[in-house]
């Protein structure tokens, strides 16, 4: 954890408020030095460029980028997005240009921000995973990976990474071994007990964790008898599933000693809080960068305007204090 | 920026379940170009979650004002017909590609129900640049509440043949009955409206040579080009793969979609 006191605002909590740069909110991630500890989070704001009208990404502490393979992926079938109670289920399956394109077309125009660029990977095998991480391993203007092993959209592969802690072990070591690159590895919420997954990612080496990624759900037309995705299941985001996040977020930073990048239906400062109170050291905004195109950089301001209010030296005097019974 | 806070200036009831609203909203009546869409959020709360795309239905820059026309559907539309004059929405667009100009061709507009409305804009548009240009219009629907906005597209001076499929207007039938004796490589279609008559239309197209756009729908989580959830099946040079309806769409030319 960064030492607070060097990161007191010299102005003091009377500053202005909410203002660019805010001190005071820096944080140090898995070796990544975020500005500050909102980030966008993977599938959710396509390679960075799309939203370049709403959102500064200079505002950001960083971007984790659409899910990257080996080779191009055309995804799922339509439909692939439904809507649910203050949630969505996707199925999207994936669908990305590959690393090849990544590098030549996406990652140059990221290079041109003062911000943190996460790349997330996924394969259908540990040689794809593995072939993903050294392309990026030495790449200039990647500052981290971040290994989904947790989406449950795709049939061959991926979930059974996320899902069992041997298989997950073996995957990060290899990891480990192919990239100079900080490694977090991303968590699925589809498992029993998440802590035994968090230990397993950190004592195969990994630099941090991240979660949740989505909850594997599914939702039937009555009318039609059929499911409403093309793909029969899909993966839950959104404010639905934040209580989930939160309780697994406090299970597994209880569990490791390496950070956490806590995520799952953020929408506000108050949200983001109690990621940080449950043990998270920096959040993601997913879903709702979909309601509201500007709710990351929002929330910068929020979270900033909250630790100014209440006097923090730095944010990450929040990290891990819930108040629990025995505390 | 693309998101605006617009007051709604007028309300409209129009036929049937359809409703028309005046957004006071002037980087967007500036910016709007016919075919383009809205993400129009319909509540301020967590449930519903997601945006409702619409059509933009006119823009007058010099007014300020853009207007969106909506049938009332599910949850989402019911809660927008809640809203009255002086009441905000949160607005995000105009977004995706525009239907094409295409000079000095004769213009045949082919929609049903909610496919109209965007149908309509490029007529006023086109109607205000070049008053002397031949617009045909066919329109369709289930019955005659479906054939909105049929006087206004009348009154603009476009050539308006209408069918429902219970009689109740026009021809009874659907609107392919009516598009025979405007095919060809003279005149161009756009056309916008269910999927299974966009693809007849398409078909009736490509056997005649005729240039043809279409404006699909798809389910969008966004609208903005980030969740890759809006998919639809096209044609391309290494085989079939998918494009997005909302940044390389809802416009596509007819042959490049793969029904
Ligand atoms: C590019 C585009 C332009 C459109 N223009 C118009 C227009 O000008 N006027 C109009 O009345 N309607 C238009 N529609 C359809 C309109 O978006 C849906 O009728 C509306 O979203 C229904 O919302 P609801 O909550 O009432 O229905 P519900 O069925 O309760 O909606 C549930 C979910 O499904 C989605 N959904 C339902 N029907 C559709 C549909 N046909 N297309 C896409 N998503 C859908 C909703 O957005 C929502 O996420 C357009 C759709 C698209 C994609
Ligand atoms: C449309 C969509 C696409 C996603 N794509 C990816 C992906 O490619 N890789 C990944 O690791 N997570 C992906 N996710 C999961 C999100 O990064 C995030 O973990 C999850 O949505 C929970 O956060 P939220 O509720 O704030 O959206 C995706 C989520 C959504 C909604
Ligand atoms: S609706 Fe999100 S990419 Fe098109």
């Amino acid at each position: 954890m960064p030492d607070p006191s060097k990161h007191t605002d010299p102005a003091g909590p009377a500053g202005l408020p909410g203002l660019a740069g805010p001190v005071g909110m820096n944080v140090d991630f898995a070796g990544v030095h975020l500005k500050n500890p909102v980030l966008v989070a993977s599938g959710t704001f396509g390679y960075g460029s799309e939203l370049s009208q709403e959102v500064d990404l200079n505002a950001l502490g960083g971007v984790i980028t659409k899910g990257i393979s080996l080779r191009p992926r055309p995804g799922n079938p339509p439909p692939r997005i439904v809507e649910t109670p203050s949630g969505m289920l996707n199925a999207i399956g994936l669908q990305n240009v590959g690393l090849e394109a990544f590098l030549n077309e996406k990652l140059p125009y990221l290079r041109r921000f003062d911000t943190r660029v996460i790349v997330n990977i996924f394969g259908e095998s540990v040689d794809e995973y593995r072939a993903v991480a050294s392309g990026l391993a030495g790449v200039a203007g990647v500052d981290a990976l971040e290994v989904n092993v947790s989406c449950p959209n795709v049939k061959s592969g991926g979930i059974e990474f996320g899902t069992d802690v041997a298989q997950l072990k073996g995957l990060v070591s290899v990891l480990k071994g192919s990239t100079d690159k900080p490694l977090i590895v991303k968590l699925s919420p589809n498992v029993g007990r998440i802590a035994d997954f968090a230990r397993a990612a950190e004592d195969a080496g990994a630099d941090g964790i991240s979660l949740i990624n989505t909850v594997i759900g599914m939702s039937i037309d009555p009318r039609t008898r059929r499911p409403r995705l093309a793909n029969g299941t899909g993966g839950l985001s959104g404010p639905a599933i934040r209580p989930i996040a939160v309780r697994m977020v406090w299970e597994a930073a209880r569990a490791v000693k390496i950070p956490v990048l806590g995520m799952g239906g953020i929408l506000t400062a108050d949200d983001a809080l109690e990621f940080f109170l449950a043990g998270a050291s920096a959040v993601a905004v997913g879903t709702a960068t979909f309601v509201n195109p500007r709710a990351a950089p929002d929330l910068v301001e929020g979270l900033s305007r909250f630790v100014a209010r209440e006097n923090l030296p730095h944010i990450s005097r929040l990290v891990g204090g819930v108040i629990t019974g025995n505390a | 920026m693309r998101t605006h806070r617009a007051k709604i200036r007028e309300r409209r009831d129009r036929t049937g379940p359809y409703r028309s609203l005046v957004l006071d909203a002037p980087a967007l009546a500036e910016a709007a170009r016919p075919g383009q869409f809205v993400m129009v959020r319909v509540s301020e709360t967590t449930d519903p979650l997601l945006r409702r795309p619409f059509s933009l239905f006119r823009a007058d820059g010099p007014a300020g004002t853009a207007d969106i026309l909506f049938r009332i559907m599910g949850r989402g539309t019911s809660m927008l017909d809640l809203l009255r004059a002086g009441d905000a929405i949160d607005v995000v667009g105009p977004l995706g590609r525009p239907f094409p100009s295409l000079p000095g061709q004769e213009i045949v507009l082919v929609g049903g129900g909610v496919g109209i409305p965007p149908l309509f804009f490029y007529a006023e548009t086109l109607r205000r640049l070049e008053p002397a240009r031949t617009v045909h219009v066919i329109m369709g629907g289930r019955t005659d509440g479906d054939l909105v906005v049929r006087e206004e597209f009348e009154r603009l001076g476009t050539l308006v043949q209408a069918s429902t499929d219970d009689g109740s207007a026009g021809h009874a039938g659907v609107v392919t009955d009516l598009l025979q004796p405007f095919l060809g490589p003279a005149r161009a279609i756009l056309a916008c409206g269910p999927a299974p008559m966009l693809r007849a239309v398409s078909e009736m197209a490509a056997r005649s040579n005729t240039p043809c756009w279409v404006s699909v729908e798809e389910r969008m989580a966004c609208g903005l080009g980030v969740c890759m959830g809006c998919a639809v099946p096209v044609r391309s040079d290494h085989g079939p793969s998918y494009r997005l309806a909302c940044t390389d769409g809802p416009v596509f030319e007819a042959r490049e979609v793969l029904w």
